[in-house]
């Protein structure tokens, strides 16, 4: 075959009668009809789903007032807690911050009665599945726009712990690793300025999202469709998680069901971390940032270490870290002490932290302190605002000033209570080391 | 660029359309148009193998028209190995060095090779091409022409792989009733970006969660193998079925109707049926240049499974590089000889063959085998695909939600009787999942095709034309609705909840599973 000469210019067909042209004319104006409706329909869907999402605002994205019935509660904002609280807490001008990772999230109402009046209006920035590196961002976002007069910073030995695989010269934060640069992106930066193009881009993202998106229609909707479930999650103006979600999973699974499944949690990260060497803690340095950045611009820090349940502290121990856990607090003393931080501790083992979780078979009961081995409810955040920012300690404190001239005797004092608290409630202290052995021999090697 | 974007459906695609209107007098002006919104289209994510592109074009137009001129097996043959060095460096270097290293120690070959966006894609077209050229069935083109065949963004990144002679003649003389091509387009185009965003996205989840969770494959039970199995299954031919669309759909509002790449495989009753109507145009393309320059049935029954065989197995090279592809293309091949087999010592039942108790079981066969090999094709490793078929077959036992088997009551009690036990997993999920994958199912198998549903008005290429009509694959096994569109307000105001469900998935930004091919 033989290739085809060059074509001619295409040329427009010429209709071959005039009823034929009718019938186009007919079929052309049907589609135009088509495509005339079809985007008017369009468009006022986009305007009533963009109404109804910014109505209902599911993720705390605007702010708009909340109507009792159909927005009071957000039980959808705590899976968008990022974006939720760092618009949020723009939308004010805070003179406390709390920060820290989900135990400050569902721990540290910043309503609280304990909180004086020159502490108030507080906001609470703590993030889920985070490290002292996030918090330290939100800081940063905070500090480019507002001066608050006290932080509240909650650290965690968890977070201090990192895979092998990330721990080397430059150590890489798993959290920085996952989600912060995206997260961060809408973060203002005192680095870069207090806008930028990447901020912009996340904010119109945002804000797309929160608006013109399919799964905020969806949450939306579950958000009407929540307000009368008295147990449904919500995240106040405050940014305060109250934890009433776990109300659900206590009724369907029992708060032991709960611990054992936060304390199987816990041990595999024990098991699978290791402390970083000295000086290349990427928490740490992240910690000892937040305090600078606190020092140049005047603003008193409280640090604490986490009212921990026993379990977790037997967990530390029955894992190996007990000796890491100490290092870790001569650490944080050190980095306080320099920056004119002060520092709490409240991981001992007290009437508190040693409350016993209800039988398995018990799905009504509820601990008056912890929700699960991991997260302390408000009541015992209370405990820890009255102890750090009260002036005056309570009868039986949950915590103690720590400070290089006690923390070798505090240090030694709950090596003690621990002793004390495994010869005294033996068969609660055996049930979590149980796990840890059945769990450290399936992982070594036959 | 991404077909499901902000900057493609708002920018792009209205930009190219407007414009390319206002050209429509002017041939070389709107294809000169077009092709720079091609090439915008493709440099969006990262314009360093946009030289490439542009170089592959340049290279293959050169030999092509040396070819036509002067006809030479010698040429042909270096054209054709240009092309295929360039695949095989981009895309099997890296997997052909870590086998070595893997089986003989050897220290790395290459380093990491980053494969270009689209690269089979446009070198297939291109090897077709040089073989037609050769052969004297390709006319001259202008070097614009040819770079928009090669580049049309529609059709640019996954296909499908078109011809030629089937894109040429409607870029110089397209239907010029814009109204109709805007109406029928873009209703295909939303329909292909609700199959997508909606419907594969929103099962993905659960394939993720078996395939991507070495926790959740290591030691899988019967139900989880099979819900995330099936719904892989469904993902893929929602998000390709749901790409070919767009693809179509966004060509056809320029006036170019695209060949069909997808019509209703999991209908099919054999796996050779399965291939007529699965990634339709790369199925014509290892016919034509492979299966039938190697033989194809011309020598023996043996011969002709040989040539089956290695047929799939580049098929499934084609896919990717990796001992998963290969496998899942050897399953195929091996599906493909087995049927038939089968076919060959089952001819004297004719008569049972139609009876629609046959035809279910054919049909349902046929998709346990797809399933199976799936799971290869999704895994990302030979382990984890081991250990999942396994599960499949029921190696690790039956289990269900224990959250499920507290509301059953005495049905609990019977199941464990059966040896039916419970496990810690989530009851919420397992019953999203089945509503999922009930959902799914009921659209693949009681809905009709995207190009059945637009049939009124030549919705793809092989509509344009009686004798193309005749050839294209029946309706399959399955009940199909009586829905056929028209451009009435019913449908209007139905294509456009379908529309905004589709845009309001765009801030939840996914890419395809083809892109990756």
């Amino acid at each position: 075959m033989h290739p085809s000469p060059m074509p001619e210019e295409p040329t427009r067909t010429v209709p071959a009668s005039v009823p034929v042209l009718e019938a186009e004319k007919a079929h052309s104006r049907e589609h135009t009809a088509y495509l005339r409706q079809s985007a008017i329909a369009i468009f006022v869907l986009l305007l009533l789903v963009t109404a109804c999402n910014v109505t209902i605002d599911p993720y705390l994205r605007f702010g708009t007032p909340r109507i009792e019935g159909w927005s009071q509660r957000k039980p959808k904002a705590i899976r968008q807690v990022r974006m939720a609280k760092a618009y949020g807490v723009m939308r004010g001008d805070y003179r406390t911050i709390f920060l820290g990772n989900s135990r400050v999230d569902i721990g540290l109402n910043p309503q609280s009665e304990q909180l004086s009046a020159n502490l108030l209006p507080a906001y609470n920035l703590g993030q889920p599945g985070s490290g002292s590196e996030l918090a330290l961002q939100y800081l940063e976002h905070v500090l480019a726009d507002q001066t608050p007069n006290t932080v509240v910073l909650g650290v965690d030995f968890l977070n201090y712990l990192r895979k092998p695989a990330v721990l080397g010269a430059q150590e890489v934060s798993e959290v920085a690793t996952e989600s912060v640069s995206a997260d961060a992106a809408r973060l203002n930066s005192m680095g870069r300025g207090t806008r930028s193009w990447p901020q912009f881009r996340q904010q119109v993202k945002d804000t797309l999202a929160a608006t013109v998106s399919l799964s905020a229609l969806g949450d939306s909707l579950l958000t009407i469709l929540a307000q009368n479930d008295p147990n449904a999650a919500n995240i106040s103006d405050q940014g305060f998680n109250s934890g009433s979600a776990f109300r659900n999973l206590i009724q369907n699974e029992g708060q032991a069901s709960l611990f054992r499944q936060k304390n199987s949690e816990y041990i595999d990260k024990c098991l699978e971390r290791v402390a970083p060497v000295d000086g290349q803690s990427a928490e740490l340095q992240a910690i000892e940032a937040a305090l600078q950045l606190c020092q140049r611009r005047g603003i008193r820090v409280e640090v604490y270490i986490h009212p921990y349940h026993a379990d977790v502290l037997e967990i530390f121990d029955a894992t190996g870290h007990w000796s890491n856990f100490e290092r870790w607090k001569t650490l944080l003393n050190r980095i306080c002490e320099a920056q004119g931080a002060s520092l709490w501790d409240f991981a001992n083992y007290s009437s508190r932290t040693t409350e016993s979780p209800p039988p398995k078979s018990d799905r009504r009961t509820i601990m008056r302190w912890y929700w699960e081995s991991g997260h302390y409810r408000e009541a015992l955040g209370e405990q820890v605002l009255v102890e750090i920012l009260g002036q005056e300690l309570p009868a039986t404190p949950a915590g103690y000033q720590l400070t290089p001239s006690t923390l070798e005797s505090q240090l030694v004092a709950t090596r003690a209570a621990a002793v004390r608290y495994r010869l005294e409630l033996k068969e609660q202290s055996h049930r979590v080391r149980r796990i840890v052995t059945t769990r450290k021999s399936a992982a070594t090697p036959r | 660029m991404l077909f499901n974007s902000y900057e493609f459906i708002f920018l792009l695609l209205p930009m190219a359309f407007v414009v390319g209107q206002l050209l429509a007098g002017n041939y070389r002006a709107r294809v000169g148009w077009l092709l720079a919104c091609s090439l915008f289209f493709y440099a969006w994510w990262n314009p360093i193998y946009l030289p490439l592109l542009l170089g592959t074009i340049l290279f293959n137009f050169v030999v092509g028209a040396r070819l036509r001129v002067r006809p030479s097996r010698w040429m042909l043959a270096a054209g054709v190995t240009a092309n295929l060095s360039l695949i095989a460096y981009f895309k099997y270097a890296e997997f052909f060095s870590n086998t070595l290293v893997d089986l003989l120690d050897t220290p790395p070959l290459f380093g990491h090779v980053a494969l270009p966006l689209a690269i089979s894609f446009f070198t297939f077209q291109q090897i077709a091409y040089l073989a037609d050229c050769y052969s004297g069935l390709a006319p001259e083109y202008r070097p614009s022409e040819y770079a928009l065949f090669v580049s049309f963004f529609p059709q640019l990144i996954a296909g499908p792989i078109v011809h030629h002679s089937e894109v040429m003649p409607q870029l110089r003389s397209p239907e010029r009733d814009w109204c109709r091509n805007l109406s029928v387009g873009g209703t295909i185009f939303a329909l292909g970006l609700f199959k997508k965003t909606v419907l594969a996205d929103g099962v993905a989840p659960y394939a993720n969660a078996l395939f991507d969770d070495p926790q959740a494959w290591a030691s899988v039970s019967f139900l989880p193998a099979w819900i995330g199995v099936l719904a892989y299954a469904l993902q893929i031919y929602f998000d390709f079925s749901g790409y070919s669309d767009m693809a179509i759909g966004a060509a056809r509002m320029f006036g170019i109707k695209l060949p069909l790449n997808f019509f209703a495989p999991y209908r099919s009753e054999t796996i050779s049926e399965f291939w007529r109507r699965w990634h339709m145009t790369l199925s014509h393309f290892l016919r034509d240049y492979l299966y039938i320059p190697l033989g194809g049935n011309r020598f023996g029954t043996l011969g002709r499974y040989r040539n089956l065989m290695i047929t799939m197995l580049l098929g499934g090279l084609w896919h990717g590089a990796g001992w998963t592809f290969v496998l899942w293309g050897a399953l195929h091949g091996s599906y493909l000889i087995i049927q038939h087999g089968w076919s060959h010592a089952t001819s004297w039942l004719e008569y049972p063959k139609k009876h629609c108790l046959y035809r279910l079981g054919a049909c349902v066969l046929t998709f346990i085998a797809v399933d199976i090999a799936w799971a290869y094709f999704r895994a990302s490793s030979l382990a984890s695909a081991n250990q999942i078929v396994l599960g499949m077959l029921g190696y690790n036992g039956v289990s269900y939600p224990s959250a499920i088997a507290l509301r059953m009551g005495k049905g609990a009690e019977w199941l464990s009787q059966i040896g039916i036990g419970v496990d810690g997993s989530s009851g919420t999920q397992f019953v999203s999942s089945l509503l999922w994958l009930a959902g799914l199912s009921a659209i693949v198998w009681l809905m009709p095709t995207t190009q059945q549903f637009m049939r009124n008005f030549e919705p793809a290429w092989e509509y344009t034309d009686a004798t193309r009509r005749s050839k294209l694959p029946d309706r399959g096994f399955g009940v199909t609705l009586p829905l056929v569109w028209t451009p009435s307000l019913f449908w209007s105001l139905a294509i456009s909840f379908i529309a905004v469900a589709g845009i309001l998935t765009l801030p939840e930004l996914s890419e395809f599973l083809y892109f990756q091919f």
